[in-house]
């Protein structure tokens, strides 16, 4: 080894050192928001590398290869870390696979949530008058909506699966973020530098864009964080009540599945992997978000 | 007179690296039946100053040097139980917004009590005529016992706060620009109105402001403090009458009188950084007779006849530049871009 | 880059007195829906916060409106800049409704009608540079053009002040103080050569050793660039160092209007007289020589304005009489330009009685604008 790699190699330790120090550094800053942000992270490359990780298919029957008989319900070992279901279909890929189908719906309901909400309570908040009166009673509308006999009831005249849910998710639950964003907009437009903009001839959506926006973001950050964990839940619960996709296992499905063949009394695996994959996956959405909210609420140094 | 409030050489610095020492060596006296005006810019220390005598400085802040003699206790030593009967038994505050002191939900009568109550042995009843009378005294009709604040115009929720300040007969109030909020007639009467009290009942009064005129028609001494020192401190009359310290002088003719019209003087620059403060005098980099000497030696707060002080290399000279402080060409230059770093609000 | 009207055809009635007024309000009411506890005259709910309000800024005036919080001014303010439609009247901008601009004339108007706002810390977004902010202005008139633009804006911030210019531009609004904000905030508004500046308690938050220069500066734009000005305050003396004339409000009506050194001077309104005596002069003890405050300086009572059918000082007013209940008292002319709504106004010439008779300190007499009143030095 010559000198310059091991000045290098020197080099490449500091630098590694101080990584390591400062990750440690911040993880003892905000322990939540990290754990949170680790976990998740953890979920979205098991959704990633699903067919590099999970060892089957998920709706694949898995059958003894001495014996040739399937192999169903049973219990969890090297072979089936999360053991099998009672079709033998593998509960630990279908465990991985579910990450996909959660974080889709998580994050395509999160966009359009927050999408529509955030342009709502914009529009609304700036430019008032009948357009604020149209748009609040939407809301209204939509907050007099209880979700699940409503999501069930799209998903019952489309029969289009997955994206029934994402779309009932859509329809109503922009109502929340709706409001908070309007209130927000209120006050702000009212800020001596959103008047100058007007007076100065800037257009509405101008000022929309490039002075009220922004100063939401943190708002509508939030509510984006807090709806992929509820969409998940949501979807979850759908699937549960027997209205989910089954063509595309969710971790709802397997425990619609679990219940509905009656294992849930000897097959215990295949109810507690799902619904901890579901709890930890909110949780972790949920300490993200907090440490969003801080970093939202905390007061500026003028 | 006896001083009956008497801050010595106070240093009080913000958390910072460098510390900012926003009060940097204050003096200060009250005397009873006075009343002083600490006046001042924003940024100069005057709040932080006032806010130390009662230790209600924000946690960023400490009191780094220095007393506050109230009669033969010093309060900035005192343990925060001590303190505790020393407020507003001996110090009160007037403050600035009624509404920041005025609890919404309930009625004026029962706030007043409460603090009666809270400081003393007196029964619900001797609580509520003392009530009474301190509405009486401060010219508040007895039928707005019951009201709530909101239901006050804004002069009478401020009387009320004044009212909470005298209760327990303090020997010193402070004002904390205690009517800037108000219309300039509902000013002038308060203001008249607490002088006869103060005539009536005896206490000192320190008054914070940035105003000038209500400082020249209620103050017997004032206090001119600039970048956390004094740089003047005398009878009213003299302070404002014949200024000695060119910082005094621009304020003097800064200020327009609506009696008169003559043009107004502007100051250019900005203060100095009381993080890294100049070794100097600190106006001089905004002071039209400064020389080297000013930059390089801090003038001391000295004597300049009876219980008059001026923090002035050349005090000698007061007259002529006062001679020429009213010209609005003198204080003229050009600005640059201020410190990027904005010190603490102090 | 001029600006200008131009040949124009002026307002229906097209009469002659339209040519010479930049803005002209007329009878311009603004009410606010309040509730179910109030009732207004017509029986609905409602708070006028602006009732009845006519006034005139013709070309290079400067005008002053003096009130209290509460007492309309920043509502004017709305009126005229074109952010609040009023209830009732029209706002004229060289004769035109502005209500009824559209497209291209509105764009002018935008132009040529530009305000500064009272906090400086609250008037510039703080994520934008300087450059950011005024180059806002000039898109959304079109001017994109970086090198225009560059122009354009270094040319605003030098008459605002800020030198060097090309350093400010950069500059992020955290970076500078109040009295620097300020100065962006005119720049921002002048860039576009408007013709009228309506400036709400410009300096009000600012510090006195400060405020001189932005009202000089203020004077000396009005020069450079022929503008007229909407000056409000509710304090009289930094409105009496810069205006022609001043127009006083209370609780939503003009109750004095009329050139500033008489309106200072000699006074018809009592409420005005009230405002003058009640301001402190930085000379010490004039309150002490002055005595007794008597009946002239009465405070709000925090009554409620609409249930009051007469004139609307009546609660207050050391002069009232029976006629002051019945009605509101009409404009009257009693001087030359100087006019006021009241059964019983000060005389011409009055004295404060607070002086126990003498005249007030002897006022220096107030020499107009127009003329070469440059001298600096005091008196």
């Amino acid at each position: 080894m010559n000198a310059a790699s091991s000045v290098g190699g020197q080099r490449a330790s500091i630098r590694g050192s101080q990584i390591a120090a400062r990750s440690l550094g911040l993880v003892r800053r905000n322990p939540l928001p990290t754990t949170g942000a680790v976990i998740l992270t953890t979920y979205i490359v098991a959704a990633l590398a699903a067919p590099v990780i999970a060892p089957y298919k998920p709706n694949q029957m898995i059958l003894d290869s001495r014996t040739g008989v399937v192999e169903r319900l049973q219990s969890p070992s090297w072979h089936h870390f999360f053991g099998t279901t009672d079709i033998g279909q593998d509960v630990f890929s279908q465990t991985v696979y579910g990450a996909r189908v959660a974080l889709i719906v998580g994050l395509t309901s999160a966009l359009i949530v927050t999408i529509v909400g955030g342009l709502v309570g914009l529009v609304a908040g700036y430019y008032g008058g009948h357009v604020d009166g149209i748009l609040m009673r939407a809301a209204d509308v939509a907050y007099s909506i209880p979700f699940e006999p409503f999501a069930i009831l799209v998903v019952g005249m489309f029969h289009r699966g997955l994206s029934d849910i994402v779309f009932a998710i859509a329809l109503v639950m922009w109502r929340a973020p709706g409001r908070v964003v309007r209130a927000q907009t209120l006050s702000l437009a009212q800020r001596p530098f959103v008047k100058a903009a007007r007076v100065a001839g800037v257009s509405g959506p101008r000022i929309i864009l490039r002075h009220l926006a922004p100063n939401v973001m943190p708002f509508i950050g939030l509510y984006a964080a807090v709806t992929v964990g509820w969409a998940v839940v949501a979807e979850a619960t759908i699937s549960f009540l027997g209205f989910g996709d089954s063509t595309h296992i969710s971790w709802g499905v397997m425990l619609q599945t679990a219940f509905a063949t009656g294992a849930v009394n000897e097959a215990l695996w295949w109810t507690i992997a799902p619904g901890l994959a579901t709890a930890i996956f909110v949780a972790s959405v949920f300490l993200l978000a907090r440490g969003l909210e801080h970093d939202a609420t905390a007061a500026p140094v003028t | 007179m006896n001083a009956v409030l008497d801050i010595r050489d106070l240093h009080v610095q913000y958390r910072g690296a460098p510390p900012v020492r926003a009060v940097d060596g204050v003096d200060l006296r009250v005397g009873s039946g006075e009343t002083v005006a600490l006046v001042g810019e924003s940024g100069c220390g005057k709040s932080t100053t006032v806010r130390s005598i009662l230790r209600l400085l924000s946690p960023t802040a400490s009191i780094t040097g220095g007393g506050v003699y109230l009669g033969e206790q010093e309060l900035t030593g005192m343990k925060e139980k001590q303190l505790r009967r020393v407020r507003w038994r001996d110090v009160s505050f007037i403050p600035q917004q009624a509404l920041n002191s005025l609890d919404p939900v309930y009625r004026v009568e029962a706030q007043i009590v409460e603090v009666l109550r809270a400081h003393g042995t007196m029964t619900r009843r001797e609580a509520r005529a003392r009530t009474a009378e301190l509405f009486r005294l401060v010219g508040i009709g007895s039928d707005r016992l019951k009201s709530y604040p909101h239901e006050l115009s804004g002069g009478m929720r401020q009387r009320v706060v004044i009212a909470m300040a005298l209760a327990l007969h303090p020997k010193v109030v402070i004002a904390d620009e205690a009517t800037t909020a108000l219309d300039v007639i509902t000013q002038r009467r308060i203001l008249t109105e607490v002088r006869a009290m103060q005539r009536e009942l005896g206490f000192g009064m320190l008054y914070v402001s940035h105003d000038i005129g209500v400082v020249a028609q209620i103050s017997d001494r004032i206090a001119v403090m600039y970048a956390g020192k004094i740089v003047e401190d005398g009878p009213a009359a003299s302070v404002l009458g014949t200024p000695s310290h060119p910082y005094t002088m621009a304020l003097k003719y800064a200020c327009p009188d609506v009696r008169q019209r003559r043009p107004v003087v502007s100051i250019s620059g900005y203060p100095p950084s009381l993080a890294e403060p100049p070794i100097g005098c600190r106006f001089a980099n905004r002071c039209p007779f400064a020389t080297t000497k000013c930059v390089a030696e801090a003038p001391p707060l000295l004597a300049v006849g009876g219980d008059w002080r001026v923090a002035c290399h050349y005090t000698e000279r007061a007259h002529e530049f006062r001679e020429q402080a009213s010209r609005v060409e003198l204080w003229e230059r050009d600005t640059e871009i201020g410190p990027s770093v904005k010190t603490a609000a102090i | 880059m001029g600006a200008r009207y131009g040949d124009r055809t002026f307002g229906e009635d097209g009469g002659d007195l339209m040519r010479s007024n930049v803005l002209a309000i007329e009878n311009v009411t603004k009410r606010y829906n309040a509730g179910v506890s109030i009732v207004g005259r017509a029986g609905r709910p409602s708070v006028a916060a602006v009732e009845e309000v006519s006034l005139e800024i013709g070309e290079r005036q400067m005008v002053g409106l003096v009130g209290e919080s509460g007492s309309g001014k920043s509502t004017l303010a709305s009126l005229i800049v074109r952010l609040d439609r009023p209830s009732v009247g029209t706002v004229r901008l060289a004769g035109e409704d502005i209500w009824k601009l559209r497209g291209k004339r509105l764009r002018t108007f935008r132009r040529d009608v530009q305000m500064v706002f009272q906090d400086p810390y609250a008037t510039l977004n703080p994520r934008f540079t300087v450059r950011q902010t005024l180059a806002e202005t000039l898109a959304a008139h079109g001017l994109r053009r970086r090198d225009v633009v560059q122009e354009l804006s270094e040319r605003a911030l030098e008459r605002a002040e800020l030198r060097p210019a090309k350093a400010f531009l950069s500059a992020h609004p955290s970076q500078l103080s109040g009295g620097q904000r300020q100065r962006v905030a005119i720049a921002r508004a002048i860039v576009l050569e408007p013709k009228l500046l309506v400036a709400d308690e410009p300096v009000s938050m600012l510090d006195v050793s400060v405020r001189s220069g932005i009202l000089n500066l203020f004077e000396r734009l009005g020069d450079e660039l022929g503008l007229s000005m909407l000056f409000i305050s509710h304090d009289l003396s930094t409105v009496s160092h810069l205006c022609d004339r001043v127009a006083v409000m209370y609780r939503g009506r003009i109750v004095e209007e009329g050139p500033v050194a008489s309106v200072l001077t000699a006074p018809f309104h009592p409420y005005t007289k009230a405002l003058l005596d009640a301001v402190p002069p930085p000379e010490p003890g004039a309150w002490a020589r002055d005595g007794s405050l008597g009946d002239e300086l009465q405070e709000a009572q925090g009554v409620n304005v609409s249930r009051i059918v007469g004139c609307r000082y009546v609660d207050r007013c050391p002069r009232r009489s029976e006629v002051c209940y019945a009605a509101e008292p009409d404009d009257r002319e009693l001087g030359p330009q100087h006019k006021t709504r009241c059964y019983h106004p000060i005389a011409p010439g009055g004295v404060s009685v607070l002086n126990g008779g003498a005249a007030a300190s002897a006022p220096k007499a107030y020499e107009s604008r127009g003329g070469a009143n440059k001298d600096r030095e005091a008196s």
